[in-house]
């Protein structure tokens, strides 16, 4: 029974060994890789905050990126007129996305119609594009805008680029956020929650709310990514309206597909495979997009469970035969049977 | 110019540009109602039709017309070859699995279409330079034959689905695959059809657009967002409620074009389009099938 409850876990195993070697980086690596890496941590809130929407919310979101970038904004103009002070832009900028991502999810979460809530977020993120480029005065359009500008972290003095500070504050909060995830799973909160990701009907009929659940969990999934953008900023110090672009968002369901949808683990699995190799492929490859497309095509049509289905499917066939009843109830979802409104 | 000639020609030029876009989402509107699949590199065929066009028009100094036959021809032999290879697996598939795997291909095409094409826009000739007056509005006669050729390309689909048999079994397909295939009708060759069919009018409508609006390799891309939620407010499988939305948002972002700028109109008629969403989840249309 133990080792059967590891090899369930395996993938998660896998992905603490990741934040391990994620946390030694900037002792062990060059400046440069340390560079990349800070900026593919930014990126992983986007994939973080899409499967904790597609998981709990059931909506893949084709806007999580535009939230993304609403965040980096938020700090630019936090950082710009109000403080300088680290903790107070990005607290800002949580608040900030987080209200975006609660009134696109009254919207969004109301499409009760089969792909209408992605429709919806298809437009939203399509408007949200437009509208960056319309006002390119305060955007700064295509060129974008540079932070330059001296910033505090809890009074200390710090600077906008990639340094230690900024590094672990890009780390810690997603440590925090999949720790949180293992801790909560197994708890009567964790397990609502999974219910009302699973069968929204039954749920109802068991007497939780729904709706107001999923606007809750997709503000939050906003504010994730929100914050993956505001620290985007901070570590990079330039923002423009290419942060809009829909590929951004594509760029995340690869890296969470990739990985497995189904557990933040795969998010952050799918992210630390797939970035690096996109970022080495296109110094080699001119057009990089078309290896994402090829890849987007391979995972979905050969292995749709991403690399934490190949994991888990591998503990399982390693770990010693269990008694078939505890496999069923192990594997059997809180509340069987779909309503067949996927999203 | 006045405000009210330029109120018409902003509206004449909104119900050509909702006939070309009604093209394009009849495509979509046919792959996600018989084919339950929200093809997301339908915009691609769209793209390269326009592309193509302009390549053969402007960069070969082709005939336009026979540009446009040319690249019709060659994006529904690709339709052909995309159906085969990708879109014909995912027919019963999660629908997740669907969207993946026609975002992975719309990356394919249009990074292929990159380094075939290059990033610059190509702009194509008018080759009808006239104009005439209409309320006032001098108008260009291309659009107008545009126009033309968009609603004879609309009412040849309905016809071709209301009265030849191919039609029949696309219509009696999605309705219940098992038992169409006790009838002998094969499922896999009304999807081929529906690709070519929806192909087809993508490339029509982005070889057509090439005067008007210079090609882009990221055109197809741009137009995603607008063409489901205009699939999905005109009633998903109701392609007549989906020629009835495109043309009423093309309007809107005419009316709007007269007062703001371009992109500010498409934000609006985008706006005006999303409560709607809320309203009628099914799409206006939803309740009744084409």
């Amino acid at each position: 029974m133990r080792s059967f409850g590891i090899t369930r876990h395996a993938g998660s195993v896998v992905g603490i060994v990741m934040l391990l070697g994620l946390a030694a980086v900037p002792f062990v690596c060059g400046r440069y890789t340390t560079f990349i890496t800070a900026q593919m941590l930014a990126f992983l809130y986007i994939a973080l905050a899409l499967e904790l929407s597609h998981t709990f919310g059931r909506v893949l979101s084709f806007c999580i990126g535009s939230f993304f970038a609403l965040g980096a904004y938020s700090v630019y103009y936090i950082c710009q007129k109000l403080s300088s002070e680290l903790a107070v832009m990005l607290m800002g900028s949580l608040a900030v996305t987080a209200i975006a991502g609660a009134l696109t999810a009254i919207l969004v979460v109301r499409m009760k119609g089969a792909h209408s809530a992605v429709v919806g977020t298809l437009a939203i993120g399509a408007i949200s594009l437009l509208l960056a480029n319309s006002l390119t005065d305060y955007t700064g359009g295509e060129d974008g805008l540079t932070l330059r500008h001296g910033i505090t972290l809890l009074g200390w003095t710090s600077e906008i680029g990639v340094n230690m500070a900024t590094y672990y504050l890009a780390l810690v909060p997603a440590t925090l956020y999949l720790l949180a995830y293992l801790l909560l799973r197994p708890t009567p909160f964790g397990v609502v929650m999974r219910a009302v990701g699973e069968n929204d009907l039954r749920s109802e009929q068991l007497g939780f709310n729904v709706e107001v659940r999923r606007i809750v969990i997709f503000a939050v999934s906003a504010a994730i990514s929100g914050f993956g953008g505001a620290m985007y900023c901070v570590l990079i110090g330039h923002i423009s309206t290419a942060l809009f672009d829909p590929m951004v968002s594509l760029n995340s369901v690869l890296w969470a597909t990739v990985g497995g949808l189904g557990s933040p683990f795969g998010a952050l699995i799918g992210t630390l495979v797939i970035y690096p190799s996109i970022e080495l492929a296109s110094g080699a490859i001119r057009y990089v997009d078309a290896l994402v497309g090829a890849l987007l095509i391979g995972t979905a049509l050969l292995f749709p469970r991403g690399v934490m289905g190949l994991i888990e499917r591998y503990a399982e066939s390693a770990a010693p035969p269990q008694d078939v009843h505890v496999l069923e109830a192990v594997d059997t979802p809180i509340l069987s049977a779909s309503t067949g409104d996927s999203k | 110019m006045d405000t009210m000639p330029l109120l018409i020609f902003q509206c004449l030029n909104g119900i050509v540009w909702g006939l070309i876009f009604a093209m394009i989402v009849l495509g979509l509107s046919l792959t996600f109602g018989l084919m339950n699949l929200m093809n997301v590199a339908h915009g691609s065929f769209y793209m390269l039709g326009a592309m193509l066009t302009a390549t053969f028009a402007s960069g070969h100094g082709m005939n336009f017309a026979l540009s446009v036959l040319l690249s019709v021809a060659i994006v529904s032999a690709l339709g052909v070859v995309v159906n085969r290879l990708v879109l014909d697996r995912l027919v019963g598939s999660e629908p997740l699995i669907g969207l993946l795997s026609t975002a992975g291909l719309l990356l394919l095409i249009d990074s292929f279409a990159l380094a075939f094409f290059g990033s610059a826009a190509i702009s194509v000739e008018d080759p009808i330079s006239e104009s005439i007056e209409i309320f006032g509005a001098f108008y260009p006669v291309y659009r107008l034959v545009v126009a033309g050729i968009a609603i004879a390309a609309i009412a040849g689909l309905f016809c071709f689905l209301r009265f030849t048999r191919q039609g029949l079994w696309m219509r009696a397909v999605p309705e219940s695959r098992e038992l169409s295939l006790i009838a002998g009708v094969s499922p896999r060759r009304v999807s081929q059809t529906t690709v070519i069919l929806g192909s087809f009018l993508a490339a029509l409508a982005g070889a057509l657009i090439t005067p008007i609006s210079s090609a882009h390799f990221q055109m197809g891309l741009t137009i995603l967002g607008t063409g489901f939620i205009v699939v999905v407010v005109g009633g998903a499988k109701n392609l007549m409620g989906t020629v009835v939305v495109a043309i009423g948002l093309g309007v809107i972002r005419g009316i709007a074009a007269t007062f703001v700028a371009p992109t500010e109109a498409e934000v609006i008629s985008l706006v005006a389009l999303l409560p709607l969403l809320v309203i009628w989840p099914n799409g206006i249309f939803g309740g009744r099938n084409a």
